[in-house]
């Protein structure tokens, strides 16, 4: 069906790379299994959907900042502050505190993106600030503790699965924003704005795209999203309290570029994102599931970050030529 | 062109800029007089005292932001690495630690410059990058904990005090002296301001950016190292913590006291001034029995604050 697959297409990653990345990392790891029954258990499965149900929105919010060229580091910020105002505000009415601490995420992001259009400054270092400022109005709510969440029954909804046991249902509310979040990236002007944007920002202002608004946009967009992922989590934690940058940021960050966003901006779907998450969640339960050391991952993630930031770097094809005319020699023209 | 409406609004964003500068120095110095305890030996040396260990990492981090490559998220960890690497070779003596332990920090560092200098790659991922690597195979090594000196009568040298300052406070005092003669004495240091001011004309004359960029972080990891083995030496233990949370306070020092965030321009005396101007507010903050977390959130407004007089000063 010519209809079905055009629409395929359009949703898709670009050229289905990270998609395949994921199938590879699924085979290999069946392969040093071996059928010694460590990967294939079905608690592999949900462990990874489960880490992905974090991981992944972070990882989508970051990956739209990511495609425009720009960085947020204030997410980590958003997360950990969402999570408390939700854990807060959410005990008698569960979708009360949803709204309060999203709402806090797309405030928050909402402001950065208006100082940054409005100052012309990179989001880096203004964000490093909306992060320092979050994580201390996190820890004033907290009291430098965890807090709990006292409304048991939304933390057993969401910790409830489907689909066989492979995921639970605070697992399908991300992979619903997902879709949706794909929808909307293919099919309006949104998603185009967007990569334009990210390519060429004067070009694309000069074609007609409001890039001020695609930015002040795209950065709300982000403080909301992991906003929400901060408050399902402790939801289904049923505790909020203060994380670490390495924690979310670090997998988000590599989560996007493994997905096919590019650190250069211009690049990238929120599906290839997709596949960049569960290709990291899918590492660490496989990893977890041999026993492995789960620092390993860390360090893992981290090579991948180096490999790529050197790999997008601006002078690297430059260097990769001179290496190449130093080891064969200049060829004759 | 309108030249003159221009120039008019760029007076008025300069006054604007000032007067904000001026009011919220005002405040300090106002509620610092006000403070009972504040204008007493002891507290001015706790305040030398914590801006020593928030400075000695923001020197490092002056190179970085002058450089153009505005700021490293691997600082504190960089910290933490040769503060372990300084207690676990204790039993090289004291010397001998403290050169493993800054061999340690330059190399750290150093690596990432190279991969920023000579790629082009992303600073801040790199950073990131490397806090990562560095907190993974730590806690590998280390496994998480507290890892305590081999050889306890090593760290006595460095608690040894000149009149009423310590070791921290000398260290630091003469780190300034020398991060100022590095960048307006040497080549260098001019290197460093062109290449911030702009990589390719930079490039252009002649200077080998991969290698100036590469020294900046070594010189960067050199102040971070410092600070570990002092901090270790304190603590009389190190762990991958002991640095978490510096580059925050560094990266604020830094714009606090004017250094530019697009590169190009700033001074070691410039941090020094912010780094003491953070560590006023906490002394008067905890003088005042403000909590730990009150003080996150003024450091949050301090940066955002610095951030964006900072920017709005370049335009």
């Amino acid at each position: 069906m010519p209809a079905v697959s055009r629409a395929l297409d359009r949703i898709a990653p670009p050229k289905g790379r990270p998609v395949w990345i994921l199938l590879g990392l699924a085979v290999a790891l069946g392969a040093i299994d071996g059928g010694s029954g460590f990967f294939f258990r079905l608690s592999t499965l949900f462990s990874m959907t489960q880490l992905f149900s974090t991981l992944g929105l972070v990882a989508l919010g970051l990956g739209f900042v990511m495609m425009l060229h720009e960085y947020d580091l204030s997410l980590a910020g958003s997360f950990a502050l969402a999570g408390i105002v939700g854990v807060l505000t959410g005990v008698e009415n569960p979708l009360l505190g949803v709204v309060c601490g999203v709402g806090v995420g797309l405030v928050a992001g909402f402001i950065q993106g208006c100082i940054v259009v409005w100052l012309r400054m990179s989001a880096v270092a203004l964000t490093l600030g909306g992060l320092l400022l979050m994580l201390g109005i996190t820890y004033v709510l907290a009291g430098g503790t965890t807090i709990s969440y006292g409304n048991r029954a939304v933390t057993q909804w969401l910790q409830e699965t489907m689909l066989g046991g492979t995921i639970s249902y605070r697992g399908m509310i991300v992979v619903a924003v997902y879709i949706l979040a794909a929808l909307v990236f293919a099919y309006t002007r949104i998603g185009r704005d967007v990569i334009a944007t990210g390519s060429n920002r004067a070009g694309a202002a000069v074609a007609g795209v409001n890039t001020d608004a695609i930015l002040i946009g795209v950065l709300t967009a982000a403080g909301g999203l992991s906003a929400l992922a901060g408050v399902l989590l402790a939801y289904s934690l049923g505790a909020g309290s203060a994380f670490g940058l390495s924690d979310v940021l670090m997998g988000a960050t590599a989560a996007g570029i493994i997905g096919g966003v590019s650190l250069g901006g211009g690049k990238g779907r929120p599906l290839g994102v997709a596949a960049g998450a569960l290709t990291l969640c899918l590492l660490r339960s496989g990893l977890s599931g041999f026993q492995g050391d789960p620092m390993l991952l860390d360090s893992l993630t981290g090579l991948v970050l180096l490999l790529v930031a050197i790999s997008d770097g601006t002078l690297f094809r430059q260097r990769m030529l001179e290496w190449r005319r130093a080891l064969f020699g200049s060829r004759p023209s | 062109m309108n030249v003159p409406g221009l120039s008019r609004a760029a007076f008025g964003r300069e006054r604007v800029v000032w007067s904000v500068k001026a009011a919220v120095l005002a405040v300090i110095v106002g509620s610092a007089i006000l403070t009972p305890g504040f204008v007493t030996p002891a507290s001015a040396i706790a305040t030398l005292d914590h801006a020593a260990l928030i400075g000695l990492v923001a020197l490092g981090m002056t190179f970085i932001t002058i450089s153009g490559n505005q700021l490293s998220l691997s600082l504190g960890a960089t910290l933490s690495a040769a503060a372990l690497v300084f207690v676990v070779t204790t039993g090289l003596g004291t010397w001998g630690a403290c050169a493993a332990a800054i061999l340690a920090g330059i190399l750290l560092q150093a690596a990432q410059g190279l991969v920023i200098g000579y790629f082009g790659a992303n600073p801040i991922i790199v950073s990131i990058a490397g806090l990562g690597l560095i907190l993974g195979i730590g806690t590998h090594l280390t496994g998480g904990g507290e890892v305590y000196p081999a050889v306890a009568d090593a760290l006595k040298p460095l608690h040894a005090r000149i009149g009423p300052l310590n070791m921290l406070i000398v260290v630091f005092l003469l780190g300034v002296v020398v991060a100022e003669l590095l960048l307006s004495r040497t080549r260098f240091g001019r290197q460093l301001i062109a290449v911030g001011s702009s990589a390719r004309a930079a490039a252009a004359t002649g200077i080998r950016t991969p290698a100036v960029v590469t020294a900046t972080y070594a010189v960067a990891g050199l102040f971070c190292a410092l600070a570990g083995i002092i901090a270790a030496a304190r603590f009389r233990y190190a762990s991958l913590e002991t640095g978490a949370g510096y580059d925050y306070d560094a990266f604020g020092s830094v714009l606090i006291g004017g250094t530019l965030l697009r590169g190009g321009f700033g001074s070691a005396w410039r941090t020094m001034m912010g780094a003491l101007l953070l560590a006023a507010v906490h002394t008067i903050l905890v003088l005042r029995g403000y909590s730990q977390e009150a003080q996150y959130i003024l450091l949050g407004v301090f940066v955002l604050g610095a951030v964006c007089l900072s920017s709005s000063e370049e335009r």
